[in-house]
C-alpha cells in the first residue's frame, strides 16, 4: 500500500494516462511506404511521458523540488469548501447550459449560483446582475459583435427585441 | 529604417491606433486583476478578433501581452498583491516605498523604467530581426527540430520545481498536440473514437481550462479578505520622484533593460526570470544593500524595467523564427496562425506591413501606456473593489464565450471544463502548466520538422546529428537538462509568463 501514498497518486494517474495514450499510439503506423507514418511522433512522446511518469512513481523524491506551495496547503474551512463545491457546480452548469439552455438562461442561473448561493449576496441583486449580464452579452456580444454564442429560445427573444 | 517608417504609416490609422489603445488598456486591467493573466485573456479574446482586420487584431493582442506588466506594477506597489507573476518582486520594495508615502514616485519610476525598457526592446527587435531571419534561412528541418528541443530544454530548466515534473508536462503537451487527424495522412490519432476530437484539441479550450478555470477554482477555495490599498497621489505633481530617487534609478534602469532583453530572447527566459535576476543583480551592485526590502529604489527600478524588456525581447524569436519563448507567446503564435500569418523569416518579406506595423505599434503602445497609466492608475485599480461574487461569474462567462466561439459548439466548453479540473489537480500538486501549453503549441511544428527530416534521410535518425548546427543544439539541450539535475536550480514560477 506504500505505492499508493498520496504523494505518488498524481504520478500514478499520469502514468496510467500516458500508458493509455501509448497503447493508442502503438496502433498507428510508425513508418509507411512514403516515409515516417502517423504513429512515429505520438509513440516517441507518449513513450517519453510514460517513462517519466513511471520514474516518478518509483522514485517520488525526484518530484519533490516543487517550489510553489499549492493552494491545498492553505487551511480550508467549511465555508470555503461549500463555496468551492458551488463553483464546481457552476462549471458543470456552463457545459450543460452551453449545450441546451443558451447564453441568457445560463448566465442568469450562473449569476444566481455564484453570487447568491456561493457568495451569499442578496437574491434580488444576484438576479439583477444576471439579467444585466444576459442582456449585455446577448445583445452586445452576440447581436452587434456577431460573436458565436450558445443559442436558445430566450436568446432569440432578446435579439428580436433589438431588431 | 524605411520599412519601420512604413510600419508607422500602417499603424497610424484611426482603427489601428484604437485597437492599440484597447489592447494596452486591456493589458493593464488584466495585470491588475490577480489570476487573470495575459495567456487566458488572449485565449478568451481570440474569437472576438476574428472579425477584425489581421493587423488590427494582432496589434491589439500584442498590446495585451506587453501592457500587462504595467497593471501588475500598480497592484504590487499599492496593495502588495502581484497582479501577475512578473510583478512579484515589485511587492517587496515598491510596497515599502508606498508605505513611506512615496507611492507616486514608485509608480512613476516603474512606469518610466518600463517605457524605456519597452522602447529599447522594440528598437532591439527592429534591428535584430533582419539578421536573425537570415540566419534562420540556413536551418533545415533537422536543425529546426534540434533548435526546438534546445528551446524546450531551456524552458524546462528555467521553470519552477522538479525537472522531471516539468519534462513530464512537456511530454504530455507534445502528445496532446498530436490528438486529431494526422496532417499528412488524415488518419485519426489518439481520439479514442470521439468524433469531437477529430479536429484536435483547440488551444483556447486547453488554455482557458488549464489556466482560467483552474484559477477560478483555486480562488474559490480562498477566503475573501478585505484589501487595504495605499491611495495613489491625487495630483500629477505627487507622482514626481525627487532628485535622489531619480539619480538612484538611472543605473538599475539601464542594467534592467539590457539584462531583461537578453533574458527575454532566450527560450524560457520570460519576464518573471528577468525580474528576479535583476533584483539579485541590483542587490549585488547596491551601495546600501541593507535598504533592500525597506523601500530601495534600485529594488523597484531594476526588476520593473527588466520584466518589460523581457516581454519585448521574447517577441524576437516569435517574430523571426516562429518559436515562442514562453506559454503566453505560444498562445500569441496560435493567434497569428489563426489569422493566416505565419511568424518566421518569411513574414518580413511576404507580409512586411503586418511585421513592421506590429513593431511600430509597440513603440506607440509604450507611449500610450506611459501617458495613460499615471493619471488613470488610481481609477483603474478600483476594479479590485468589484467583489468576487460578481467578478467570478463575469470571468466564467467570458471563458465560456471564448471557448464556444472558437470551437463552434458546446464540446469545446466540455473540453475546457475537463481541463479546468485537470489543471486544478495538477497545480495543487506543483506541476508547471506553462510547459504543457508551450509544448502543445510547439508539438505540431516539431513533428513536421522531425518527419520532414526523416523523409529526407529515408528514415535514418542519423540526420539529426549530421550537421554541426544540429549537433551543437542537441548537445546544448543535453547540457541544459544535465544542469537541471543539479540541485541548486533557480526556483521561479514562470507558469503564466
Amino acid at each position: 500500500m506504500r505505492l499508493l501514498r498520496s504523494e505518488r497518486l498524481p504520478y500514478i494517474a499520469a502514468a496510467a494516462v500516458a500508458l493509455l495514450l501509448l497503447s493508442q499510439a502503438m496502433r498507428l503506423e510508425d513508418f509507411g511506404p512514403f516515409g515516417p507514418g502517423a504513429g512515429i511522433f505520438p509513440q516517441i512522446t507518449a513513450g517519453l511521458a510514460a517513462a517519466l511518469a513511471l520514474a516518478l512513481v518509483l522514485v517520488p523524491a525526484l518530484g519533490r523540488e516543487a517550489a510553489a506551495p499549492g493552494a491545498a496547503e492553505e487551511p480550508v474551512g467549511p465555508e470555503e469548501r461549500r463555496t468551492f463545491h458551488l463553483y464546481i457546480a457552476g462549471l458543470v452548469l456552463m457545459v450543460v447550459g452551453s449545450a441546451f439552455l443558451g447564453f441568457a438562461v445560463t448566465t442568469i442561473l450562473l449569476a444566481l449560483l455564484i453570487a447568491w448561493l456561493a457568495e451569499r449576496r442578496p437574491f434580488h441583486s444576484a438576479l439583477l446582475f444576471g439579467l444585466a449580464c444576459a442582456v449585455i452579452g446577448t445583445i452586445g456580444l452576440g447581436h452587434y459583435m456577431e460573436i458565436e454564442m450558445p443559442y436558445a429560445a430566450a436568446d432569440s427573444l432578446l435579439r428580436w427585441l433589438v431588431r | 529604417m524605411e520599412q519601420l517608417l512604413h510600419g508607422f504609416a500602417v499603424v497610424m490609422t484611426p482603427a489601428n491606433l484604437f485597437f492599440c489603445l484597447v489592447g494596452t488598456l486591456l493589458g493593464t486591467v488584466v495585470g491588475i486583476i490577480p489570476g487573470l493573466g495575459p495567456l487566458t485573456t488572449i485565449a478568451i479574446l481570440l474569437p472576438v478578433t476574428y472579425k477584425l482586420d489581421v493587423t488590427s487584431a494582432l496589434i491589439m493582442l500584442s498590446g495585451i501581452y506587453y501592457g500587462v506588466a504595467y497593471g501588475g506594477t500598480a497592484t504590487s506597489v499599492l496593495l502588495r498583491i502581484p497582479g501577475e507573476a512578473s510583478s512579484v518582486v515589485t511587492c517587496i520594495d515598491g510596497y515599502a516605498m508606498a508605505r513611506k508615502g512615496r507611492a507616486g514616485a514608485a509608480l512613476t519610476i516603474a512606469a518610466v523604467g518600463s517605457f524605456i525598457a519597452g522602447t529599447v526592446g522594440t528598437i532591439g527587435i527592429s534591428y535584430l530581426s533582419p539578421p536573425l531571419a537570415e540566419l534562420v534561412f540556413a536551418f533545415g528541418p533537422a536543425e529546426y527540430a534540434a533548435l526546438m528541443l534546445a528551446g524546450l530544454a531551456a524552458v524546462t530548466y528555467f521553470s519552477s520545481g522538479s525537472l522531471l515534473k516539468s519534462l513530464l508536462m512537456a511530454a504530455f503537451g507534445l502528445v496532446l498536440g498530436c490528438v486529431g487527424k494526422d496532417p499528412m495522412t488524415l488518419e485519426p490519432r489518439l481520439t479514442f473514437g470521439f468524433t469531437g476530437l477529430l479536429d484536435g484539441i483547440e488551444l483556447p479550450a486547453l488554455a482557458i481550462g488549464l489556466f482560467g478555470l483552474s484559477e477560478i477554482l483555486l480562488l474559490a477555495r480562498r477566503s475573501q479578505s478585505s484589501l487595504k490599498m495605499i491611495a495613489p497621489p491625487r495630483s500629477l505633481l505627487g507622482f514626481l520622484p525627487n532628485r535622489e530617487e531619480t539619480r538612484r534609478s538611472v543605473a538599475p534602469v539601464v542594467r534592467g533593460t539590457v539584462l531583461g532583453f537578453l533574458v527575454g530572447v532566450l527560450p524560457g527566459g520570460g519576464a518573471v526570470i528577468a525580474s528576479f535576476l535583476s533584483y539579485a543583480l541590483e542587490r549585488k551592485f547596491a551601495k546600501r544593500p541593507e535598504e533592500f526590502g525597506q523601500g530601495a529604489v534600485e529594488g523597484l527600478a531594476g526588476p520593473e524595467t527588466a520584466n518589460n524588456a523581457a516581454s519585448s525581447g521574447s517577441l524576437l524569436p516569435l517574430l523571426c523564427m516562429g518559436l515562442p519563448a514562453n506559454a503566453t507567446t505560444a498562445v500569441l503564435l496560435n493567434a497569428f496562425i489563426l489569422h493566416g500569418v505565419a511568424p518566421g523569416p518569411a513574414m518580413m518579406t511576404q507580409q512586411p506591413e503586418i511585421f513592421w506595423g506590429l513593431i511600430a505599434s509597440m513603440y506607440i503602445g509604450n507611449v500610450m501606456l506611459l501617458v495613460l497609466n499615471l493619471p488613470l492608475i488610481g481609477l483603474m485599480i478600483r476594479i479590485l473593489d468589484v467583489p468576487r461574487a460578481y467578478l467570478g461569474p463575469i470571468i466564467l462567462l467570458f471563458c465560456m464565450i471564448g471557448v464556444y466561439s472558437s470551437v463552434g459548439d458546446a464540446s469545446g466548453v466540455l473540453i475546457a471544463v475537463v481541463f479546468g479540473f485537470v489543471g486544478y489537480y495538477l497545480r495543487k500538486h506543483g506541476f508547471n502548466l506553462g510547459m504543457l501549453i508551450l509544448a502543445f503549441v510547439l508539438g505540431p511544428i516539431l513533428e513536421r520538422s522531425v518527419r520532414q527530416a526523416l523523409n529526407i534521410s529515408d528514415g535514418e535518425f542519423g540526420v539529426f546529428v549530421a550537421s554541426p548546427i544540429s549537433i551543437t543544439l542537441l548537445c546544448l539541450a543535453a547540457a541544459i537538462l544535465l544542469l537541471g539535475l543539479w540541485p541548486r536550480r533557480p526556483v521561479v514560477n514562470a507558469e503564466d509568463d
